[in-house]
């Protein structure tokens, strides 16, 4: 039962999914409460369960923002000024009640915003194209997302293999100060930039040689369908986020 | 009429500068296995571009004659449009995939030309069959090797079903057993009436060629035979020995 709910919600049309995502999102942008934002994060981490994706390594992601949010937790308590004050240095509030949820806000909502778009990524980046075709956005501009996607590892891993060959050459990272690291960092960034340039351009060139823009439309092997289930999700998403937007305004 | 016809062909990158392309002539009939070497700098890049339009259309420079395919003159037609009559397969097979499944890679030609599903089907199809990568067609192209992205890069450009394919430099790429299969697909693609260009430094690569042209320093220095690849002395005077 379990496997072939997963199966139904994976085999989703993109559409469906974008419209999820869209909803998650813009209910962790409008709340603003931790208590409303962990259930949206609850909300989220049932769906990927449905969805069957690994949202552990998520969570493991983000033990490297926790500095930051602790920096966070200080600023927010300083200048928002609001709620109980827990530390103070004389007049100068150290930590408040008010900053503890201002800073427990951002980090509910950067996971559920993370979290919800785990759930794109169950679908083909193909299917993207098709359904922001269907969505009636130039195939030009759909390809370029997806180009987007494809090359974002690329990149990565190249600014990665960069540093490496500079560390190589006896430039030890961990050793270099603060300052010098900038000009370290100079020279991995130039022939990335470089090199982008160069993978686009041949990208371009590739792309062309094979009849891109030939003509003013083009056609797809596959074919999107938005069947029953698509509009069942369609429906009740777009439901439940404005009866709740609604409630919220209201109250 | 000839497949490719090259007359008085020169470039330059840029304007004033250096010439690549140094007063190129030479035609290929329709159904020859032309085999272009050079060393490194020879130009054979560069020409492989001027034969699929995107010199001059992509890169500025300065370019002087002309080139024909089919008749066509590579100046006056998009490269969209040169794409149906002349497949080019490049060096860097990583930058030609950009779709996640090889299937959607050789799909995206057909495509762009808005046939319907079912033909794009029969196509993709067809094409896999005949480089015999049926077991890759779900595969992720960021988990191919090195000679499966060079077969995926052929395949996608087949699908087209382009009457003159040019092959830079990738049969060098290839290990031995894919190179043969490689090489059983174009000597198949020959059969077929297909003008084929190989472009390579390796000599070994091209034993399949009807003629070969040598480059150096951006001129042609002989037109001649296959057989010319025998004659060490000729090969040693243009340095394509070791």
């Amino acid at each position: 039962m379990g496997v072939k709910l997963a199966v139904k919600m994976i085999n989703l049309d993109p559409r469906a999914k974008i419209v999820i995502v869209l909803c998650l999102s813009t209910l962790a942008v409008f709340f603003n409460t931790p208590g409303l934002l962990l259930i949206v994060l609850i909300i989220t981490l049932l769906l990927l369960q449905i969805f069957q994706v690994k949202y552990i390594s998520l969570i493991y992601k983000f033990r490297r923002l926790l500095p930051v949010l602790f920096v966070l937790l200080f600023i927010q308590s300083a200048f928002t000024g609001h709620g109980q004050v827990l530390v103070a240095f004389g007049d100068v509030h150290i930590l408040t009640t008010g900053g503890v949820s201002s800073a427990s806000c951002v980090l509910l909502r950067m996971l559920i915003l993370f979290g919800s778009a785990m759930i794109i990524a169950t679908s083909n980046s193909r299917d993207y194209v098709l359904a922001l075709v269907e969505l009636k956005i130039p195939y030009e501009i759909a390809f370029m997302v997806l180009i987007a996607l494809r090359f974002l590892p690329v990149f990565v891993q190249e600014a990665k293999d960069t540093l490496i060959a500079i560390q190589l050459r006896g430039v030890d990272m961990q050793k270099v100060a603060w300052g010098k690291k900038i000009k370290v960092f100079t020279y991995i960034f130039s022939p990335l930039v470089s090199n982008v340039l160069l993978k686009a351009n041949q990208l371009a060139i590739s792309m062309e040689a094979r009849g891109f823009r030939l003509y003013p439309r083009r056609t797809y092997l596959r074919v999107l369908k938005y069947n029953s289930l698509d509009y069942l999700i369609t429906i009740l998403s777009l439901s439940i986020t404005l009866v709740v937007l609604t409630l919220s305004i209201i109250r | 009429m000839s497949a490719v016809v090259v007359n008085n062909l020169s470039y330059c990158y840029q304007k004033g500068g250096k010439h690549i392309l140094k007063d190129l002539n030479f035609t290929v009939e329709q159904g020859q296995i032309v085999a272009v070497l050079g060393l490194s700098g020879s130009g054979k890049s560069t020409l492989c571009l001027c034969l699929g339009g995107i010199i001059p259309h992509y890169f500025g420079g300065e370019m002087t004659g002309q080139v024909l395919i089919n008749g066509q003159d590579t100046a006056k037609c998009k490269i969209a449009r040169l794409a149906l009559e002349v497949g080019i397969v490049f060096q860097d097979a990583d930058t030609q995939l950009f779709s996640p499944i090889v299937e959607d890679e050789i799909a995206f030609a057909p495509e762009n030309l808005c046939l319907p599903p079912e033909q794009i089907r029969y196509r993709v199809d067809a094409v896999i069959d005949m480089v015999g990568i049926n077991h890759l067609r779900y595969e992720n192209t960021n988990n191919l090797s090195g000679g499966q992205k060079h077969l995926v890069a052929m395949a996608s450009v087949l699908t087209l079903d382009p009457s003159i394919l040019v092959l830079d430099e990738v049969l060098a790429q290839l290990d031995a057993a894919v190179k043969e299969n490689v090489i059983e697909i174009l000597l198949e693609l020959c059969r077929q009436g297909k003008t084929i260009i190989i472009v390579e430094h390796d000599l070994e690569a091209v034993t399949i060629a009807d003629r070969v042209l040598l480059l150096e320093d951006g001129m042609l220095v002989n037109d001649g035979p296959a057989s010319i690849l025998q004659d060490k002395e000729l090969l040693a005077r243009h340095k394509l020995l070791i």
